[in-house]
């Protein structure tokens, strides 16, 4: 892998992964306050998810321009 | 850069588990400790956003269990493992990462880390390995499971009879047993009526003739030649 795949695959790391990862635990915490019966904080935490997944989206598609603009089609 | 200690050395809860938190990701490290403080039995007493900042208040708080992230500023968590691990022994390390490459969990298992999940892990499997590690057994993600038992093969077709299993004296094969069970050197003397000098000695030279690094190899090697207690071997051969 040269130094620009490098590059993205960092890129992907620290930015999208560590989201979706966060994501995946506010999954989680969902499911354990409908198990516990605390369905009154559900909305918070599912505008938390939706704010990392977002985030997520938005990471990936700078990732995905800027790999396009440092790799032109030939 | 230290951030806000959940509890006080006092305020643990009992007897629980006390673990320390290493991730440079904020959003991460929040969500899990919210999920973890919900099992029984496990206290998150401190959080790191560092490799150095861990050292420091996995000591201080005197952690049992420090989930680890490899990905860190300042120092990475597989050389804060190494240091930490070199300043108190007993610490079990799991390192809790993103990358699923075997070079990455043989980098662990060599700097003494006694677990490896990937971070897509559900919290419930969290708690089950900080439970087993802090009880002194090993574990690693079904995912890396495989890579690392091939390694171990492949390392073992290398040897005859002669130049690994088959030359461990009988006092061999039982220490490393007692490996295989997440013994300390202390416990195994005990048990055996050895001297901790002698058990550290032994140590050294079945290393050597089953061509293993440390501990945690070593008991990866027991469970795949079919030599760790059966307990072990039902806990871990699922790992």
């Amino acid at each position: 892998m040269g130094a620009e795949g490098h590059a993205i695959s960092e890129r992907l790391h620290d930015g999208p992964l560590q989201l979706l990862g966060a994501a995946l635990l506010k999954t989680e915490m969902c499911e354990q306050l409908i198990v516990l019966n605390r369905g009154d904080e559900l909305p918070a935490r599912l505008a938390e998810l939706r704010a990392a997944l977002e985030q997520a989206a938005i990471d990936l598609r700078s990732i995905m321009v800027d790999a396009r603009r440092e790799s032109p089609q030939r | 850069m230290y951030l806000e200690r959940s509890n006080d050395r006092e305020s643990a809860r009992g007897n629980d588990i006390r673990v320390v938190l290493a991730d440079d990701h904020q959003l991460f490290r929040q969500g899990l400790k919210a999920l973890l403080e919900m099992e029984r039995g496990i206290t998150v007493v401190a959080e790191a956003s560092d490799g150095l900042e861990v050292q420091r208040v996995s000591l201080e708080q005197e952690a049992d269990v420090v989930l680890m992230d490899i990905n860190m500023p300042i120092v990475d968590g597989l050389s804060a493992t190494r240091e930490l691990l070199r300043a108190r022994a007993d610490i079990g390390v799991i390192i809790l990462s993103m990358h699923h490459e075997e070079g990455h969990v043989f980098q662990a298992l060599r700097a003494g880390a006694r677990g490896y999940l990937l971070k897509t892990s559900r919290v419930s499997e969290v708690a089950s390995a900080v439970r087993a590690v802090s009880t002194g057994l090993s574990l690693l993600d079904p995912s890396v499971t495989t890579s690392v038992v091939s390694e171990f093969r492949r390392m073992s077709s290398k040897q005859t009879p002669e130049d690994g299993l088959g030359q461990l004296t009988e006092t061999e094969v039982k220490v490393l047993q007692h490996v295989a069970a997440g013994m300390s050197n202390k416990e195994i003397a005990s048990r055996l009526s050895l001297a901790e000098s002698t058990v550290k000695n032994r140590l050294s030279v079945l290393f050597e003739k089953i061509g293993v690094l440390d501990r945690t190899q070593a008991a990866i090697y027991a469970i795949t030649h079919g030599i760790a207690p059966t307990a072990v071997q039902n806990v871990r051969v699922g790992v």
